[in-house]
């Protein structure tokens, strides 16, 4: 918002600090999840140690906003609220199935984190709304999440994309049960690619040419916009590309996480 | 002497207590706006002030009919701008108007009062386009508004000398300056109608002059102040029109008025790097020599003419570098209605430097011969070769090129190699280069050098106090910089070309020499001895004949000024007797205007450069990242390391962010990415690691053996770059910056522009 309000485009007659209110900055860790109240920094959730253990893909994502000087002050509720299309966070957590809870005051309603960010800085909240927290499911057994964040010129920019792979073992074996493949950045809201993610079911994630084909079909379900970032076909191209690096990495640390455990 | 010193201004850098203009407030100061063009040409029809005139807090609002309607150029005989536009603006950011108000915030309010009526002309938006017959005119003249030859041999005679030719073209972008402190000026007149100019400049006394012509004051009538400043490269050669804007406004509302660049200006009107389009042809032995090389330059001018002829200027020590017997240059600017360009360090060598570096691997594919070859047989001088050799020992060239088992599946490793040369003394094309400095040595020994140098964080005034340290024989703590002020300091072109060790180091050295004399004369008294016995070290002074006569620098400072009622000034001075004027063409000259370069060496002295980069690209994204980079640096002797390999790290740096990503990105003749967030730098995750090596050696040309070196690093990274980058992939890119995307797609063979890859 600080930013809107620099470059003029919002010029609000009154601002309300909103950051000692204490049902805002909850971070409770529960057997249902993680209840992130919007007011909690990037840095605290980064420092949790229920992050590092539980979510290494949000850590990673968490890690990579800015640098820690803006996590220090920056908050989750802050930055999803903006719908900035190359946040990290909305990404990695719609492909962990969490949902935004919103608040008037007096009635609550639940929204997908998917569907949080209908269009470039305009998000499901109406006017007299307010983000209470984001709800984070606790990670299903045999499932493991990957994130990439790809800037594609320099370490330090927007980027061109972002991916989450998140993708679940069946109860034995190396058979893929469920996942969850979501694009970001690369146009004006998140991509759930579901129809790609349906191929990699009942597989095993080790043939890389059906892995590569699983990320062509997942070009199609994405509208990238030409920005600065690249054009539309790279950014496909790009897609592509990280959908298949995201599942072989999340699929080698799952199968890692798993031997250990059997 | 010539040690790792650190910055003497270090310490206040780093705890902020340093003042910039930008930090200053005078008494009484005031705000000023300027209200710029939203059009990129278009006639202005009418321009109503009266309502932010009477806004609250407004002190003054002027247009050009507040002005004496004089049109300025850096050189005044291609003058084309008038400081507020009359008629017509020319670019996206054309000043129109300006505003002084008590509060930024008023000044901002008062400049959406302004109502402007615009008649919009069809803009000229590229340099094909504004060649074209039928292209609109943005000045009283045509769109070609620079033009100038340069070289040497016959063409014709070296191209028939060939046994083959090779032809292609290279294409360079706009680079901004980005320097930390945006351009800011504050200006104030005194009772006697004297104008004090506070201002970021690389280029106090030419300003000086430049104020006096905009403003019709005499120059005795103008002072400029120059605190330190947060960056240069070449951004601060020339006014902007802030410094006479900031003057009016002062002189109308009889309060001094500061006018700061907001970052947006500073990215979208504070003008870039030219660009270059560069056509080459060489015509070469099967052995490798070059018999002729044949370039054409077409670069974009921009709205106004700026240091356009002194970066084609620059570019004439490509006869300096390489041994080819006939060259030939033929460049043009021409006028688009764009953020108009100037210098920016190296000026025209990092474009050219990519598009010869290219070339010459090109040429060596071309022939089956490596890369190193081709540049020792066509380098002018054994110090060229020299930094050649030593960067490919440095970095394992031979063993590393074209081998096999380098790349993964995923990465593609290369390396590559470039040269270039730089001016290490100032360049002679301004007519001038010379100036002096002064030693006043006080009454308790310290030492005050009083230099026109202007330091713009390159670290001048450090190696000038050690210049004037070895030279008294005392330790560094003595001395102390004064200067920042043309009241004071003598007349100097200022900080460019390389030129400031250089010329600021001699005229140091001349003045400390000087005043050494009265020390060792006041000493000799004390001493009783002959002043031919003394010599002074560490600040001890001693006969060489007698042990026992000895006395401390103070001790015989102190005897001079109160005993001897002697104050002790040395004056010294650097004379260039061999600057000549570049100059227009006489006789009649159509629409373009012909700038001369006259005939003999075009610096006094030159450093010499070679580089190797590494470059990784990832095959399946395009990315690409440089590892590892190897300089190899003759500029005589370093005077101090530390200082040099900060301007080595500083122009490379630079250099790869030219080479990769840094672009001024123009749509519809707007600047779409003025901010940090879309223009990127080379962060220091960007960074290679980089292995410097200095060739050593006396250069008698230069101040204790040293020349210059500011400039010269950033020119071959470009070409190393793009050279790596073929190794790599077996693609030959011609255009800057080299996207991941055109690799990319270049990689899966399905790019469309073939010619311009």
């Amino acid at each position: 918002m600080v930013i809107l309000m620099k470059q003029g485009v919002l010029a609000p007659d009154y601002l309300v600090d909103i950051q000692r209110n204490p049902e805002l900055v909850n971070l409770k860790y529960s057997p249902k999840g993680v209840v992130v109240g919007a007011s909690v920094t990037h840095r605290e959730l980064e420092q949790w140690s229920g992050i590092k253990q539980r979510y290494v893909a949000l850590a990673t994502a968490l890690r990579k906003v800015g640098n820690i000087r803006i996590r220090s002050v920056g908050t989750i509720g802050g930055n999803l609220a903006y719908g900035e299309p190359q946040c990290n966070l909305p990404t990695v957590l719609a492909a962990l199935d969490s949902t935004a809870v919103i608040s008037n005051g007096s009635e609550e309603r639940v929204v997908p984190v998917l569907h949080f960010t209908k269009d470039i800085f305009d998000t499901e909240l109406k006017p007299g709304e307010l983000l209470k927290e984001i709800r984070i499911p606790e990670m299903p057994p045999r499932s493991d999440c990957e994130f990439i964040k790809f800037c594609s010129r320099t370490a330090e920019e927007k980027p061109a994309a972002t991916v989450a792979c998140w993708i679940q073992l069946e109860e034995e074996g190396l058979m893929c049960k469920a996942a969850r493949l979501v694009v970001g950045a690369v146009g004006s809201r998140l991509f759930d690619c579901n129809t790609a993610a349906k191929h990699l079911l009942n597989t095993q994630l080790d043939d890389e040419s059906e892995l590569r084909e699983v990320g062509e079909k997942a070009k199609n379900e994405i509208d990238p916009i030409d920005d600065l970032y690249g054009t539309t076909s790279y950014k496909r191209e790009v897609c592509g590309e990280l959908i298949v690096r995201a599942i072989i990495e999340a699929k080698e640390r799952l199968i890692r996480k798993v031997v250990d455990h059997d | 002497m010539f040690t790792e010193i650190p910055r003497l201004e270090g310490v206040g850098k780093v705890t902020g207590s340093l003042r910039y203009t930008s930090d200053l407030e005078v008494t009484g100061m005031v705000h000023g706006k300027i209200l710029r063009s939203p059009h990129p040409h278009a006639k202005i029809v009418s321009i109503d002030k009266s309502e932010a005139s009477s806004l609250p807090g407004v002190l003054a609002v002027i247009t050009a009919a507040d002005t004496n309607r004089n049109k300025f150029g850096f050189m005044q005989e291609i003058a084309d701008k008038q400081i507020l536009c009359e008629n017509k603006v020319r670019f996206v950011g054309d000043e129109v108007a300006a505003v002084a108000a008590t509060t930024i915030e008023i000044a901002e309010e008062a400049l959406n009062c302004i109502k402007v009526d615009y008649e919009v002309l069809p803009p000229v938006l590229d340099v094909n386009e504004a060649q074209k017959p039928d292209a609109p005119r943005m000045h009283d003249k045509g769109n070609v508004a620079l033009s100038g030859q340069f070289g040497r041999g016959s063409i014709l005679e070296g191209m028939r000398e060939a046994d083959d030719f090779l032809e292609a073209d290279y294409e360079t972008q706009r680079q901004a300056h980005v320097c930390f402190e945006p351009r800011c000026c504050i200006a104030e007149w005194d009772a006697t109608g004297n104008l004090i100019m506070t201002t970021t400049t690389q280029t106090p006394h030419t300003l000086r002059q430049e104020i006096s012509r905009m403003l019709d004051l005499p120059i005795s009538k103008v002072r400029v102040v120059y605190p330190p400043m947060g960056g240069g490269f070449g951004n601060r050669l020339v006014t902007s029109m802030l410094e006479p804007i900031a003057a009016l406004l002062a002189l109308r509302c009889g309060r001094p008025v500061k006018i700061t660049n907001t970052r947006e200006e500073e990215f979208a009107t504070a003008r870039t790097r030219y660009p270059f389009k560069v056509h080459v042809k060489s015509g070469y032995k099967s052995d490798g020599t070059i018999t002729a090389l044949d370039i054409t330059v077409v670069s974009d001018n921009g709205a106004y003419n700026d240091k356009g002829p002194a970066v084609m200027g620059a570019t004439r020590l490509i006869l300096n570098h390489y041994s080819v017997p006939c060259i030939n240059v033929n460049w043009k600017l021409v006028y688009t209605n764009q953020q108009p360009c100037t210098g920016f360090r190296g000026f025209g060598l990092p474009q050219m430097q990519f598009a010869l570096e290219s070339h010459l691997d090109e040429l060596a594919e071309k022939l089956h011969k490596d890369p190193i070859e081709i540049r020792m047989k066509n380098s002018a001088e054994e110090a060229d070769r020299k930094c050649i050799k030593t960067v490919v020992d440095a970095s394992g060239f031979m063993k590393k090129r074209g081998k096999e088992g380098r790349s993964s599946d995923i990465i593609l490793r290369g390396i590559g190699i470039a040269t270039s040369v730089s001016s290490g003394s100032g360049t002679r094309i301004y007519g001038h280069n010379s100036s002096g400095a002064m030693v006043k040595i006080s009454e308790d020994g310290t030492v005050t050098l009083i230099t026109a140098a202007v330091d713009l964080g390159t670290g001048a005034e450090t190696v000038l106090a050690q210049i004037v340290a070895e030279t008294l024989g005392i330790p560094l703590e003595f001395v102390h910089v004064a200067g920042r002020d043309t009241n004071i300091t003598s007349f100097d072109l200022g900080a460019l070309g390389s030129r400031t060790t250089f010329v600021h180091g001699w005229a140091a050295k001349a003045a400390a020499e000087d005043a050494k004399k009265g020390v060792l004369a006041a000493a000799s008294k004390l001493l009783d001895c002959d002043t031919k016995e003394l010599e002074i070290h560490r600040g001890i002074i001693s006969s060489r004949t007698n042990d026992g006569k000895r006395t401390s620098f103070e001790k015989a400072a102190r005897y001079s000024t109160t005993r001897l009622n002697t104050a002790i000034l040395g004056k010294g001075m650097y004379v260039d007797d061999k600057a000549v004027s570049m100059s227009l063409a006489s006789g009649d000259m159509g629409e373009t205007t012909r700038i001369i370069f006259r005939e003999g060496e075009f610096a006094a002295a030159v450093g010499h450069c070679a580089a190797v980069a590494e470059v990784e690209v990832d095959k399946s994204t395009g990315r690409i990242t440089v590892p590892r980079y190897w300089a190899a640096v003759d500029c005589g002797r370093v005077l101090n390391p530390l200082g040099a390999r900060g301007q080595t790290i500083g122009s490379i740096a630079q250099g790869i962010g030219y080479a990769l990503f840094e672009e001024i990105t123009l749509r519809d003749g707007q600047v779409i990415n003025p901010t940090f967030v879309d223009y990127k730098i080379a962060s220091m995750n960007d960074m290679p690691e980089i292995n410097v090596a200095f060739i050593e050696h006396d250069d008698p040309r230069g101040p204790y053996g040293g020349v210059g070196l500011a400039e010269l690093s950033i020119e071959p990274v470009a070409a190393a770059v793009a050279n790596a980058i073929c190794d790599a992939t077996g693609i030959r890119f011609r255009r800057l910056p080299i996207s991941p995307e055109r690799v990319l797609f270049a990689l899966k063979g399905s790019s469309g522009d073939q010619s311009l890859k």
